[in-house]
């Protein structure tokens, strides 16, 4: 789908229409608002764009700590991490280029490719993942994370036939979850927060998304995740995270402490046996080589392609 | 040899002195009576004195037992699982053709002086600036190649004088990887001035901007209301304290035999009017019980994410995980050692406490290794790292040195 034409109105404006057919995600939605910026910035010198992207920057993070409707219940941290990524790549590109007007030709252009290939990015984790869901798997999700949602449904167009258990808690949105997955023809049960020990007996994996990902390879995600996590922990199931790779952020919680909110929670990366990423399947330490690697320019990316039979 | 012939007469004489013999023998034997047959011994009498005969074969064949000796007296040994290990103070080694300054600082390095490692470091690089400014290199050899095997020997005296640390070994590598490049014909005053500028540049950049930066993002991670505990002395840990001051948080200074260094970090603190509690190690469970977060300095930290550090470090990390207390660990970047260190027995140094005739000689082990799964974060100036990715940060600083 094309991006929406962001040539007028403030940023805001722009993030809140790309989220508007509810398929793209935040951090995506809220490149191309900055992408948007670029295209109606007057700015003459590199130094000048900059400044007006970081301005674009502060003001999204903003909005979304009001936690509009358009987010769904999510918080800014996805849309922090997006935006970073995307102006450390714009910093690059300055680099590389000494010619303003081919530089900004340029960071559109990749800005555009990076926004194609986002939307794409669900399906690579959902091939990814389809190994690790095998036939007749009890499937435990938590949260909305759309990323997850598509990966069950590639899996079961694939004709795996899974069970997906849905944990609903106060804010009812495992309900919506439910309803989705259910026409897209899995069977689904719900159940309670209060009963995910209960239920851990029965469940082969466990799979959620991430709103970011740590630098040690930990999630922070919607609360109960760490409850999830730690069942999951003591009754030796896998716990699989599926995210893409933007929201990798640049932010490392010692605990709980660190997070912004009450929310979310933080998952340590002992809880986390992998990570299902666009890059490929990323073990927690694995986390920590690609940042560096995305940081320095070099690849240190330890791909583990692994046969889960 | 028999005579070759006997005569006649000989002859004669011997048979005669035979048949004598012969006589008096049968004369004898008659007069005695004929010696009484042997006894017909019955079967059991036989196997009797079979037996008797047996025994005292056997007897015979046996040596005597010997005398028992007295027990051999007690050895004196010293215990030989730390034997492999040398003391921290040694008397120094004879030096010859090592410069004035660097003879000076190796008597200090093995009195015990500049016992922190980033202190080493600066001390050994101020040596070599003083050292290098009269330095003039043999008439015949050239100034680069003969900078590098210099910088050498005086690495290896005070290797002598004292364990080098990582710190020193760091900065020593950096010396002579820039000596060694040194274009071939250049002069020795423009030598002497890259080594200067070298000295300068590492201990402004790996030093002390490194402490400075791992002050300002470790200080990011105090929140208000911690109870923040601290264990020993580091350079990284008192700026990270700087840094954070004015907010609302505790610090509980951790400390212990024999070097104390624990009341530098409160004297610091204090002047800061930072709320602190000092504790020795041996009642500081209660106080790490009640810790939101633990700051440790390091002395290494090698690629298996294993941490080089004081010890009593290991003890006050094995207690914080217990408790699930993150474990903050601020090392330097170029203290990052390319080795893999699982305990602390394999190297180290010993400290000797001061014995007299009435005490056991009494040593100390002065570092200890902290396991990677004991550590939360390392911070060093590039970021915060987990343990496991300090491998991957040793490699992009070597590939950035070669670079």
């Amino acid at each position: 789908m094309a991006p929406p034409a962001c040539a007028s109105g403030d940023v805001e404006a722009c993030f809140q229409r790309s989220l508007a057919d509810g398929t793209r995600a935040a951090p995506v939605a809220a490149i191309e608002a900055l992408l948007g910026v670029i295209e109606r910035s007057g700015a003459q010198t590199m130094h000048g764009l900059q400044d007006e992207l970081c301005e674009g920057r502060k003001a999204l993070v903003e909005f979304c700590e009001q936690r509009p409707a358009c987010l769904g219940g999510r918080t800014e941290l996805g849309v922090s991490s997006g935006c970073e990524l995307f102006l450390r790549h714009v910093t690059r590109t300055f680099l590389e280029f000494g010619d303003f007007s081919e530089c900004r030709d340029e960071i559109l252009r990749r800005g555009r490719a990076f926004a194609a290939h986002a939307t794409n990015a669900r399906d690579d984790i959902a091939g990814h993942a389809s190994s690790f869901l095998r036939d007749g798997s009890r499937v435990l999700v938590h949260g909305r994370s759309r990323v997850v949602q598509a990966t069950l449904k590639a899996a079961a167009k694939s004709g795996v036939s899974l069970e997906a258990v849905v944990v609903n808690g106060a804010d009812d949105c495992g309900a919506c979850v439910a309803q989705e997955l259910r026409e897209e023809g899995i069977t689904t049960r719900i159940i309670a927060d209060a009963a995910v020990a209960r239920e851990m007996e029965v469940i082969d994996v466990v799979l959620v998304g991430a709103e970011a990902v740590a630098e040690n390879g930990g999630v922070v995600n919607k609360v109960g995740t760490l409850t999830v996590a730690c069942c999951a922990r003591a009754m030796r199931r896998p716990l699989y995270v599926a995210a893409e790779s933007y929201k990798f952020a640049r932010a490392f919680p010692l605990g709980q402490r660190d997070l912004p909110n009450a929310d979310v929670d933080y998952t340590p990366p002992d809880f986390i046996e992998l990570l299902f990423t666009d890059l490929g399947v990323l073990t927690p330490a694995a986390v920590s080589y690609c940042r560096s690697g995305c940081t320095s320019g070099v690849r240190f990316v330890s791909y583990l392609q692994i046969c889960p039979w | 040899m028999a005579p070759a012939a006997a005569t006649d007469e000989e002859k004669a004489k011997k048979a005669a002195e035979k048949a004598r013999r012969k006589a008096e023998f049968e004369a004898k034997r008659a007069k005695e009576g004929n010696p009484p047959k042997k006894k017909q011994l019955s079967k059991a009498e036989r196997r009797e004195l079979q037996e008797k005969q047996r025994a005292d074969k056997e007897a015979k064949k046996n040596p005597k037992p010997k005398a028992d000796k007295p027990p051999p007296p007690p050895v004196e040994r010293p215990t030989t699982i730390l034997g492999h290990l040398t003391k921290a103070t040694s008397s120094t080694p004879p030096a010859d053709g090592v410069p004035a300054s660097i003879v000076e600082l190796g008597q200090k390095y093995a009195a015990g002086e500049f016992d922190g490692s980033n202190d080493r470091c600066r001390s050994l690089l101020d040596a070599v600036r003083t050292s290098i400014k009269d330095y003039a290199p043999p008439p015949d050899a050239a100034a680069a190649r003969d900078l590098d095997v210099k910088l050498k020997s005086w690495a290896s005296y005070l290797e002598k004088c004292r364990e080098p640390t990582a710190s020193t070994l760091a900065a020593l590598k950096r010396l002579r990887l820039v000596a060694s490049t040194l274009p071939p014909d250049i002069s020795p005053s423009e030598a002497q001035a890259a080594v200067e500028t070298c000295c300068d540049r590492f201990r402004e950049e790996r030093v002390e901007l490194a402490v400075r930066e791992i002050g300002r993002r470790g200080a990011q991670k105090i929140r208000d209301g911690d109870v923040v505990v601290a264990y020993g002395y580091a350079d990284a840990v008192e700026a990270l304290f700087s840094e954070a001051v004015g907010r609302n948080f505790e610090v509980v200074v951790v400390d212990s035999a024999p070097a104390f260094a624990g009341r530098r970090l409160l004297n610091a603190l204090y002047a800061k009017r930072v709320r602190t509690t000092y504790v020795r190690l041996t009642a500081a469970a209660p106080e790490i019980e009640r810790a939101t977060l633990v700051v440790l300095g390091a002395d290494a930290v090698f690629s298996n994410g294993s941490i080089l550090a004081r010890s009593g470090a290991f003890a006050v990390a094995a207690l914080a995980q217990r408790r699930h207390v993150p474990v903050l660990v601020t090392c330097e970047a170029y203290k990052c050692h390319d080795r893999v260190r699982l305990d602390a027995a394999d190297a180290n140094e010993l400290f000797e406490f001061p014995s007299s005739d009435d005490t056991p000689p009494l040593t100390h082990l002065t570092y200890d290794v902290t396991p990677a799964s004991y550590v939360s974060a390392v911070a060093t100036e590039h970021g915060l790292l987990p343990p496991s990715a300090v491998a991957a940060l040793i490699r992009e600083l070597a590939e950035k040195e070669t670079a």
